[in-house]
């Protein structure tokens, strides 16, 4: 009974504040806020900025698209360029942080109060210039001036604004090529947004495609390099999930390039993650042995000892990629393929500038000697499997012999040089027990 | 002299076969020039005891030249072999990364290599000049002393075999080099210099001299290692090849049939003196 009692009071109660806050805001605000709660993702899930109840009813969406609904609404940087300050409400509301119940001031922390007191920036006359003067005020579209440089001043501020809720993406990145770009003083170098959206931000892999895309907005040649590879084609026309895309190799936030030294050196854990492993590989019936008969010979084996060792120098033998293709690999029967033979000189000739026509054939292709394949070499280890052990084995028989005579010589020699000693008292005892 | 001929005690129990091979080894003729040289080997030191030249100075340069590089090799090599696991990669870092490791390995090889070529002229030279083929060359000999040697190891004999100038193991040790030699020497410029290899021969010859340099290096770091140091360490200290002289004593317990060829060399040359000498007498007598 106490219990039922209990949950019609708490029913009642919530009906009772939902009345209260009758506010459109609040209504708005109560809605995605609970979809945000049961969100698998916590990390996701916005508190330090996220608005209090009272701050969401005076400033909510409603209030900021008073003005940024309107597609004429533009600004002005210092440069004198024109910035759209248009919002088109649709975008937003289907970006992932709308259903997380964000709103304009979690990321624009700054523009709190109406209109954006604190940078001071709009003023009535702004949008009701003419309302004075005469009775058929004109619409006029509204053109503020803006705090910033440029438009791209302002991405670069707002973007900071990130960390504050995805603090772990964000360190990771200081680390990579892009961040390392942009200090180097290319403004142009991209940050959060420039590969997530704003408004329109939405979950950057699906589908799986959306990435190389992403990617291609500036790195547009090695994308169109990329789609022809063997990669690039399972994922853009069969959307394969076992092939790389660009983050799969080059990282997400702490992206990587040719340029980082270990780079060169980790790539060849980069695609022995997937070409050894054989569940993803029997699919395509490809050899998993790739990557162990790689390290077993000269290049792999200094590389990877690099790799192991003091990852800070880059190793100048070949890794995966240096005879396969970067962008443009391809599968070695593939007569445009960078291993297909005839084109294997001129890959070798790459590194080994003289080489000849048989000097491919040095490397085995990744093959484990058969004897039928190489017969010589498997001959060479098959006899020498049998002559280590023979040879060492009867040099230690021999050797047994040997020694088990000699010291038998030496015990029979000493036995007849025994020579008497006085040991004192104990000894003369021991003698007269035994008497 | 008889006293010391080991043939003189044991002539009753030999058999007939045996007395003939021993008589055709003992009429053995040397030429003057061998018999000086033999003759100036056996040498007595100031407090009278008597010992034997047995390596020149030469051979001993040779011998240490051989084991510091060997030993370089070996190591850099093996650490090679046994990059990426803990152990070779640490000693790998130990000496300064891998690269550095090579360049030391190619650096030993260059002094391995003169060092064969040296040896290998120096023969061709004593050969042609001198008329020199050395005593190294396997025998029948070497065959029936292994044979005697397993009989006495096994306690079915109790005859030790009179080795001469080269035991059999010391000869096993050293064809062994020599094949280590050839192979090594062959594969490891192979793998030196494969763009100019595989200008003359087949590219898959490549990936066979890599599996030869590595195992026959593991055989013969184990054949030095156990043959070898059994035989000059462990079994007795034989520091010959370094002081380059064995005294009587160890002469006669390990080459005894070489301590006889020189003292019946030195004795064959007193005898040609003397005679000589009468000669000389006889034709101032006649003038």
């Amino acid at each position: 009974m106490r219990k039922s009692t209990a949950r019609l009071l708490a029913l009642l109660s919530l009906i009772g504040a939902v009345l209260l806050l009758r506010s459109p805001a609040a209504l708005a605000q109560a809605t995605p806020t609970s979809t945000a709660v049961s969100s698998p993702n916590p990390a996701l899930t916005p508190t330090p900025t996220q608005l209090s109840a009272t701050e969401s009813e005076e400033h909510g969406d409603t209030n900021c698209l008073m003005c940024h609904f309107d597609p004429d609404f533009t600004g002005h940087p210092e440069d004198g360029s024109t910035v759209s300050l248009y919002i088109e409400p649709g975008v937003f509301y289907r970006s992932v942080h709308a259903e997380a119940g964000l709103e304009c001031l979690a990321c624009h922390v700054d523009q709190k109060g109406y209109p954006h007191q604190a940078s001071g920036q709009v003023t009535c006359q702004d949008c009701h210039e003419d309302l004075d003067t005469t009775q058929d005020a004109q619409y006029r579209p509204i053109s503020v001036e803006l705090n910033y440089a440029d438009k791209r001043s302002i991405t670069l501020a707002l973007n900071e604004n990130c960390r504050a809720c995805h603090e772990e993406n964000f360190e990771e990145s200081v680390d990579s090529a892009h961040v390392r770009v942009q200090v180097g003083g290319n403004r142009n170098a991209p940050v959060c947004v420039d590969c997530h959206g704003s408004h329109d931000i939405t979950s950057p892999n699906e589908p799986r495609i959306k990435i190389s895309q992403t990617c291609a907005t500036c790195h547009l040649a090695v994308y169109s390099t990329y789609q022809a590879s063997i990669h690039g084609t399972a994922l853009e026309t069969d959307s394969n999930p076992d092939v790389p895309a660009c983050v799969d190799c080059h990282g997400v936030h702490n992206v990587r390039g040719p340029r980082d030294v270990d780079f060169h050196n980790d790539m060849i854990a980069v695609c022995g993650g997937c070409h050894a492993d054989e569940d993803r590989m029997e699919k395509y019936e490809i050899s998993t042995n790739v990557f162990d008969t790689y390290l077993d010979d000269f290049h792999g084996r200094t590389v990877n000892f690099f790799r192991n060792t003091d990852n800070n120098i880059p190793s100048n033998k070949a890794t995966c990629f240096d005879c396969h293709g970067i962008h443009n690999i391809r599968p070695a029967d593939d007569p445009s393929s960078t291993v297909y033979p005839h084109n294997l000189q001129a890959t070798c000739q790459q590194c080994h500038a003289d080489a000849g026509i048989a000097f491919p054939q040095a490397w085995l292709s990744h093959y484990v000697p058969t004897w039928e394949d190489t017969p010589a070499l498997f001959a060479v280890n098959t006899i020498y499997s049998y002559m280590i052990p023979g040879v060492i084995g009867s040099f230690l028989v021999y050797i047994g012999l040997d020694a088990r005579r000699r010291l038998s010589n030496h015990r029979r020699s000493s036995k007849q040089q025994y020579l008497e000693l006085e040991l004192g008292e104990e000894r003369t005892e021991s003698t007269d027990d035994k008497e | 002299m008889t006293k010391n001929n080991p043939s003189t005690k044991k002539t009753k129990t030999k058999s007939g076969h045996e007395k003939h091979r021993e008589r055709l080894r003992s009429r053995r003729r040397i030429t003057h020039r061998e018999a000086v040289k033999a003759a100036a080997r056996l040498r007595t030191d100031e407090h009278g005891k008597r010992y034997v030249i047995r390596f020149s100075l030469s051979e001993r340069v040779e011998h240490i030249l051989l084991m510091i590089s060997f030993t370089v090799l070996g190591m850099t090599g093996l650490m090679q072999r046994y990059a990426g696991t803990a152990v070779g990669d640490f000693l790998l870092s130990m000496i300064g990364g891998i690269e550095i490791t090579r360049q030391l390995h190619h650096i030993f090889a260059l002094m391995f290599f003169l060092e064969a070529i040296y040896h290998f002229g120096a023969f061709i030279y004593g050969l042609f000049v001198y008329k020199r083929w050395g005593k190294i060359w396997p025998t029948f000999d070497d065959f029936r002393h292994f044979w005697e040697m397993m009989l006495l190891n096994l306690g079915i004999s109790k005859k030790h075999p009179n080795f001469g100038r080269f035991t059999f193991e010391e000869k096993i040790e050293y064809w062994a080099l020599i094949w280590g030699v050839l192979v090594m020497g062959i594969t490891g410029v192979m793998q030196w210099f494969p763009v100019f290899t595989t200008q003359w021969l087949p590219g898959s010859t490549i990936p066979v001299a890599r599996a030869l340099h590595s195992l026959e290096a593991v055989l013969a770091v184990l054949a030095i290692l156990i043959w070898h140091l059994y035989h000059t360490l462990i079994k007795t200290i034989n520091k010959s090849i370094f002081t380059g002289v064995m005294t009587e004593e160890e002469m006669l317990k390990e080459h005894p049939t070489e301590l006889k060829y020189l003292k019946q060399a030195a004795a064959a040359l007193d005898r040609q003196k003397q005679q000589n000498q009468i000669e000389e007498e006889k034709n101032m007598d006649v003038e």
